[in-house]
């Protein structure tokens, strides 16, 4: 844990640099007439502080000590493939509308726990696909139609 | 006199039919929820809250709170049969309900769980609307300074009692008040962090970044792990305990009914807190501590009674003084916003029927949880045989059109799943996510209250020592910042001195 506290707390040192710097160009003003980047700096500033306690490792819980076993990649995998899914969705979505790009993600992501029902997760990604647009259209949802105008 | 005339207006509006339906369905998911291990009654809300849009406001808040206190109620299903914890205030009912359900006694460990939690559920509401009212009555006379000593407070207290580290709970409350201050600055108007963004301009969207790191990041977590939920099977019998169990319980059920109420009151604190103080309680006052951890009743009452009792106190602070206590109220909190509700000590006099309406449907409420949780008990068991591989795509889904929904943009499903991976690694790092949401939930009123304080003293800080409410409140806080960092130091001290 103390090498995942190390790498966590030189990210957010650099963070807490950048906000400083960000605020200070925001104009800090006085304390009597706070400028907007007045309170940005000073948590900033608290931020800093901490991070640099994290990475001296004062103030670990008991916890932290504990080495932990490295993330291995067979974990990692399924978590990191919704992810590039979700994100393949978000550029796809008013692309080509919400059934198909709904229809493709739901089936990723039986295809990932469940790869050899092919047809049953076909099937019921069609199904929660279509159910779900029908059901939040009733409920007076906008959903992107996409450029085939598929849905209404 | 007015009191009761509340108290018929709250009822007035709460039994209207279509109230009436959002609170059984805010029940009804808040015990679903609390009976799946993997989603907390945090992730649920957030879900929801988009869906919440187009109903009426006071029927939106009482689904919400539906939400919170039904996953109290359902939580300890799954402790008591699973020996997994629905939510984190289930944690203490495993050590002794489960014990209970191996030595054939399931059924009087979830009726005394049920009854426990409806009796704590029940006077925690008549505590809610004895003290919101006059608290609200006296919050009226805050002003600035003892709103930045008091969140100032509610964030330290958040942190202490976090379950992990201290500090990185402070580094969560840090980035939570840095995030809320992207967007347009409040007195000059100038974007601030906005990045060129357009969408940033109005800040970064709260629901959005809550189902992220709830629900998004949730999911993907429970996508590494398989868990084995081997489900006690024996036949459920003798729901109702007998007076041997409830003369055991009474007393346990009463005191966990006050540790809950005071500690949900407090900021910071809430449920999971209530049961685990409770729990200790327990053991400390009983003839027989020796029996708990191998199935004492009192094990099971106290906590069950005081996490319920907490899930009505936490509503104070929120309804009174318009301060979330917890992750929790801050999703309320954004739930009212979303309604153009501003939740403080204004609420009950500019919307009395939103407030009583509210505490009128938890007593509805409890009565209908106490009958979705003893007789359909073997629904939920049911729904325990569900697989995570079929749950997961629907919060997804569900996520997904939630906050697409809010504003018909595609740059929030973005945030979402930024934060959702943001979520998930802070996970992995051991960083608690609820000091970040509170923070940002606060953020924008304490920057607000501070710069009234400055301005109104001239630049000097001593205003806020110089106000009774305000210097106790910044003492408390210190006090609890003072006696965190020193304890770390002993301890880091005694390991050193070991290690020697």
């Amino acid at each position: 844990m103390k090498k995942l506290n190390r790498i966590s707390s030189i990210f957010l040192i650099g963070f807490s640099i950048l906000i400083c710097f960000g605020s200070i160009k925001l104009g800090i003003g006085t304390l009597g007439n706070m400028g907007p980047g007045f309170m940005p700096f000073l948590i900033a500033a608290i931020l800093f502080i901490l991070c640099v306690l994290i990475f001296l490792g004062i103030g670990e819980g008991s916890e932290d000590k504990e080495e932990r076993p490295p993330l291995g990649w067979k974990n990692l995998l399924i978590p990191g493939s919704l992810v590039i899914a979700l994100f393949g969705y978000l550029l796809l979505l008013e692309v080509l509308g919400y059934l198909i790009t709904t229809f493709f993600l739901m089936s990723h992501m039986l295809f990932v726990s469940e790869p050899k029902k092919r047809l049953t997760n076909i099937f019921v990604a069609a199904m929660v696909a279509m159910l779900s647009f029908a059901a939040f259209r009733w409920l007076q949802v906008q959903l992107p139609v996409g450029m085939f105008h598929i849905g209404w | 006199m007015d009191f009761l005339q509340n108290i018929i207006l709250g009822f007035q509006v709460s039994l209207q039919p279509i109230n009436l339906l959002y609170c059984f369905i805010g029940v009804f998911i808040g015990t679903l929820v609390g009976v799946l291990p993997g989603i907390g009654p945090a992730g649920a809300m957030a879900i929801l809250l988009p869906a919440t849009f187009h109903a009426p406001p006071l029927s939106s808040i009482i689904m919400l709170a539906g939400i919170y206190y039904g996953a109290m109620y359902g939580g300890s299903t799954t402790s008591i049969l699973v020996n997994i914890p629905g939510e984190p205030a289930s944690v203490v009912t495993c050590l002794d309900g489960y014990q209970m359900a191996r030595q054939g006694r399931a059924g009087p460990a979830l009726g005394i769980s049920a009854f426990g939690s409806f009796i704590a559920g029940t006077i925690g509401v008549l505590g809610l609307m004895a003290v919101a009212g006059p608290l609200a009555h006296l919050a009226l006379r805050f002003g600035p300074p003892e709103y930045v000593s008091l969140m100032v407070l509610g964030l330290i207290i958040l942190t202490y009692l976090t379950q992990k580290s201290f500090i990185k709970a402070l580094v969560m409350a840090a980035l939570g008040l840095i995030l809320s201050s992207v967007g347009l600055d409040l007195i000059s108007g100038q974007a601030r962090f906005t990045l060129n963004i357009d969408h940033l301009l109005d800040g970064v969207g709260m629901v959005p970044m809550i189902m992220g790191l709830f629900g998004i990041a949730e999911v993907l977590e429970n996508l590494e792990v398989t868990v084995d939920r081997s489900i006690f099977k024996a036949h459920l019998k003798g729901l109702f305990p007998n007076l041997k169990d409830w003369a055991a319980s009474i007393w346990a059920i009463i005191r966990g009914t006050v540790i809950g109420f005071f500690l949900g009151v407090l900021p910071g604190g809430g449920a999971i807190l209530a049961s685990f103080v409770s729990y200790a309680v327990e053991k400390r006052v009983s003839k027989h501590p020796e029996k708990f951890g191998k199935g004492a009743i009192e094990g099971v009452a106290g906590p069950e009674s005081a996490n319920n009792a907490a899930s009505s106190g936490a509503f104070i602070p929120l309804m009174s003084l318009g301060i979330p206590s917890n992750v929790v109220m801050a999703m309320l909190f954004a739930g009212l916003l979303l309604h153009g509700i501003r939740p403080g000590p204004l609420l009950i006099k500019d919307y009395p029927d939103i407030f009583w309406g509210v505490i009128a449907s938890m007593y509805v409420g409890n009565v209908m949880l106490l009958a979705l949780n003893l007789p359909l008990i073997g629904l939920w068991v049911q729904f325990l045989k569900i697989p995570f591989r079929f749950l997961f795509p629907m919060i997804i889904i569900f996520c997904l059109i939630g906050v697409y929904s809010l504003n018909n943009s595609v740059f929030d499903i973005g945030v979402m799943v930024l934060f959702g991976v943001v979520g998930y690694i802070m996970r992995k790092f051991d960083y608690e996510p609820a000091p970040l949401v509170l923070a940002y939930v606060l953020g924008p009123m304490l920057e607000q209250a501070l710069r009234q304080s400055l301005i109104i003293s001239d630049g000097s800080f001593a205003i806020f020592f110089l106000r009774p409410i305000s210097v106790v409140c910044l003492a408390v806080a210190a006090f609890l910042l003072i006696t965190s960092f020193t304890t770390y130091s002993r301890k880091m001290r005694r390991e050193a001195l070991q290690e020697e």
